[in-house]
């Protein structure tokens, strides 16, 4: 290799490196090149700089100013960082207005519901009783946009129930299923069956061991098979976002 | 080292290294992700706006992504910069966040592929004014020989790895390679008085 060729060799060790393209060998070689030639340090910089500006220069976006608050709030904020942006707190009299709606909602209009539900009733007023208790109000969108509906969620009792209203009846052959959002996994909590007002009342057993990580939302999406470990499905319900 | 606002960090603060940043990080000094926030939000978000195309999720993946280095400021850097380690841990969330998105539109729709990842539309990004570093980049690009420029736009511009480029351009991934590498190398004398040296 001559002079001129092995410097062309270097730059494009350094190059390869910069861009992380190397091959194992070629890594090797290069580390070995750095700790002899402690001045290729410089040229590494240079090229890092020029490949920052050409990173930067395709894809910086000026972003909201109100993100660089909400991300600082939510790192500092005393209790799950992570859930601070995507969980409401506990608004107590919206929550009981709302579930007081929902109850006339699901168990006024139908008889046979309200015999039925009664249990289910006698649950969310246990659960609303209690400190830990969390709410994630839901919303309809794609097929399912004028859905709307809320998930209580207290994981010291291992509960949560779900009451959805207009969501249109699944396809013959697809069920509704729900899926919790932990630590950016996907859940599986369980199917859901609509009546013929698109009405679901559901209580899901919730063990603390899957969802201790903090969950993040909940979400309802339209599946062809009840045992899926992953959703496949369209979303037709999701919690919203504050 | 003392704290200070994240708002208003000293300016010795603002010249420390991205692993100086995160070693503050280990011990929750909310200043040192303030300034990280303040080095890439911008990229963050541009990357996750240009591969959702949708500017809500956008900024939840930015959030995610910073929250994220919080929780957990442990990153072995191969670089001085934490830039490479963001790009790819972008792009690889939102990607993930489209496939998921993509199965559901093709499922609800009964119809073909509606998004792919590695192939987005521009409208947001590109409705997005462009700063001059972007025109000096973009004009920079231009002067490169066709391949090398076609290979670091797939490369930086639609983030697609070697092997998809090689992939899609129909040659060898060491040909690849050697573009990019190339690619770099020219635009270091192309961008030799931009940059202060």
């Amino acid at each position: 290799m001559t002079e001129p060729e092995y410097i062309n060799h270097i730059e494009q060790l350094a190059a390869g490196f910069v861009v992380g393209n190397l091959a194992s060998e070629e890594a090797l070689e290069f580390q070995q090149l750095l700790q002899a030639n402690p001045e290729l340090a410089a040229d590494v910089a240079q090229l890092q700089d020029v490949l920052e500006q050409v990173l930067y220069g395709l894809n910086e976006v000026q972003p909201p100013q109100h993100l660089k608050t909400a991300i600082l709030s939510a790192a500092t904020s005393p209790t799950h960082p992570t859930q601070i942006l995507k969980q409401r707190s506990l608004p107590w009299p919206k929550i009981l207005g709302s579930v007081a709606a929902l109850l006339v909602l699901f168990l006024g209009i139908d008889n046979y519901r309200l015999r039925h539900d009664l249990r289910l009733a006698q649950d969310i007023n246990t659960l609303l009783q209690h400190s830990e208790t969390h709410l994630y109000p839901l919303q309809g969108v794609n097929a399912a946009s004028h859905a709307s509906g809320s998930f209580i969620l207290n994981l010291e009792q291992q509960k949560g129930i779900i009451a959805i209203k207009n969501l249109p009846n699944p396809p013959v052959g697809y069920v509704y299923r729900l899926w919790a959002t932990v630590d950016g996994e996907k859940i599986p909590c369980g199917k859901l069956s609509a009546n013929s007002q698109g009405k679901i009342v559901e209580k899901f057993s919730m063990p603390a061991d899957f969802y201790d990580a903090g969950v993040s939302g909940f979400f309802v999406t339209l599946e062809s098979s009840p045992n899926n470990r992953y959703p496949v499905g369209p979303t037709v319900v999701k919690s919203m976002i504050r | 080292m003392e704290s200070s606002s994240p708002d208003n960090p000293s300016p010795e603060k603002l010249s420390l290294t991205d692993a100086e940043l995160l070693h503050a990080l280990k011990s929750k000094q909310a200043w040192a992700l303030g300034i990280l926030y303040d080095r890439y939000g911008g990229l963050v978000y541009g990357i996750g706006l240009k591969v959702l195309q949708n500017p809500q999720e956008a900024e939840d993946l930015t959030q995610e992504i910073f929250l994220a280095i919080w929780r957990n400021a442990t990153i072995n850097l191969n670089t001085s910069s934490l830039l490479p380690y963001l790009v790819k841990m972008t792009r690889s969330r939102a990607i993930d966040k489209l496939r998921v998105r993509s199965r559901n539109i093709n499922l609800l729709q009964r119809i073909g592929q509606t998004f792919t990842a590695e192939s987005p539309t521009s409208t947001p990004f590109e409705a997005a004014s462009l700063t001059e570093r972007s025109k000096y980049v973009r004009d920079a690009l231009a002067q490169l020989p066709e391949q090398q420029r076609q290979v670091l736009e797939m490369a930086y511009d639609q983030g697609l790895s070697q092997s998809k480029i090689a992939q899609q351009l129909n040659k060898p991934l060491g040909t690849v390679k050697t573009l990019t590498r190339q690619g770099l190398l020219t635009l270091k004398q192309i961008l030799k008085g931009y940059i202060d040296w």
